[in-house]
């Protein structure tokens, strides 16, 4: 995935755990770890723009775009 | 949309009920084909099969296109129009043609308890009872009620369900075509007994109630459709669950 989420680095920023996202967030640890990790395939903007509100930030402090060739064949996820 | 999911819960709810009772005539249907079974094959030897005399069991479709050509051609009435042998008579005493002109029946003897009881599984010597029968019934409502019971409206969509789809496209598919050998063995299994006015023998007429009981392939292609078309909608959820 050339789409590169630097959410860990913005927590750190502003000293908040993941669960204290979560809470201020309202959206489940788990989805927020899946986000963190990478794995995420798709984020909504209503989720985007509520991280946002609560690490204080833009978008593009959260999310890098950052290509690989194999993420360019025709097929890769 | 709350209304939707409570009717479609409604519709499970119905469903259920409704493959639990196709799991109870599965049940009933596996003891019947048992104690069937039993009779077969220590009651009495006598064998009835049912016949239909307009069409051989094998190749049904072009042997009744061209015989619709040949009488069209020749100025003919449609053979069923015609309606079955009126003469049909028995030409040996070893077997005897019953007075039904609508279905005639074929009485003989058959020693072989193991051939009796092989008429029995294709589905010639009793009027619903066969072992596609059984076996479709009895898997086909295992199948449909593991899917009922992982669906749910909050996740329609699973990949073990996506299997069952499958599995029950191969079923219909697999008992459909099983038909044909079915007959192929119903030849081999009935005597070749002759009677006047019917062009083959008698064996090449008899009726299995599959022809009845066993779903057409055109079903399970379209449940290979609704399989594909489910599989996808499983790759779609899986792809809407990692959506933050």
């Amino acid at each position: 995935m050339p789409i590169i989420v630097n959410l860990n680095v913005m927590l750190a920023r502003r000293k908040m755990t993941l669960s204290a996202l979560a809470e201020a967030v309202g959206i489940t640890l788990a989805n927020l770890s899946i986000l963190k990790s990478g794995k995420a395939k798709a984020v909504r903007f209503s989720t985007l723009a509520a991280i946002c509100q609560a690490l204080d930030c833009q978008p593009g402090d959260l999310l890098a775009h950052g290509p690989d060739p194999a993420d360019l064949r025709p097929g890769a996820d | 949309m709350l209304k939707s999911l409570g009717s479609l819960k409604s519709f499970f709810i119905l469903s259920r009920v409704l493959t639990g009772i196709f799991l109870f005539a599965a049940f009933g249907s596996l003891c019947g084909l048992i104690g069937k079974t039993y009779d077969s094959a220590t009651g009495s030897p006598e064998v009835r099969l049912v016949l239909y005399t307009t069409t051989p069991n094998l190749f049904s479709a072009a042997h009744d296109m061209n015989a619709g050509f040949e009488d069209g051609f020749a100025g003919r009435p449609h053979r069923p129009e015609r309606g079955p042998l009126p003469g049909l008579r028995a030409s040996a005493e070893s077997f005897e043609l019953a007075a039904d002109p609508n279905t005639p029946l074929l009485r003989y003897r058959e020693p072989n308890a193991w051939k009796r009881v092989a008429l029995l599984y294709l589905g010639a010597a009793d009027s619903y009872l066969s072992l596609s029968w059984v076996i479709l019934i009895s898997v086909g409502s295992w199948l449909l009620w593991g899917l009922l019971r992982d669906v749910t409206p909050e996740t329609p969509f699973t990949r073990a369900n996506a299997q069952r789809l499958v599995r029950l496209v191969l079923l219909v598919l697999l008992l459909s075509q099983a038909q044909h050998l079915a007959y192929l063995a119903l030849r081999a299994l009935v005597p070749a007994f002759h009677a006047p006015g019917v062009a083959d023998t008698l064996n090449h007429y008899v009726r299995l109630n599959t022809d009845d009981s066993i779903p057409n392939p055109l079903l399970g292609v379209m449940l290979a459709v609704i399989a594909i078309v489910y599989r996808r909608g499983v790759e779609l959820s899986q792809e809407v669950e990692l959506v933050i």
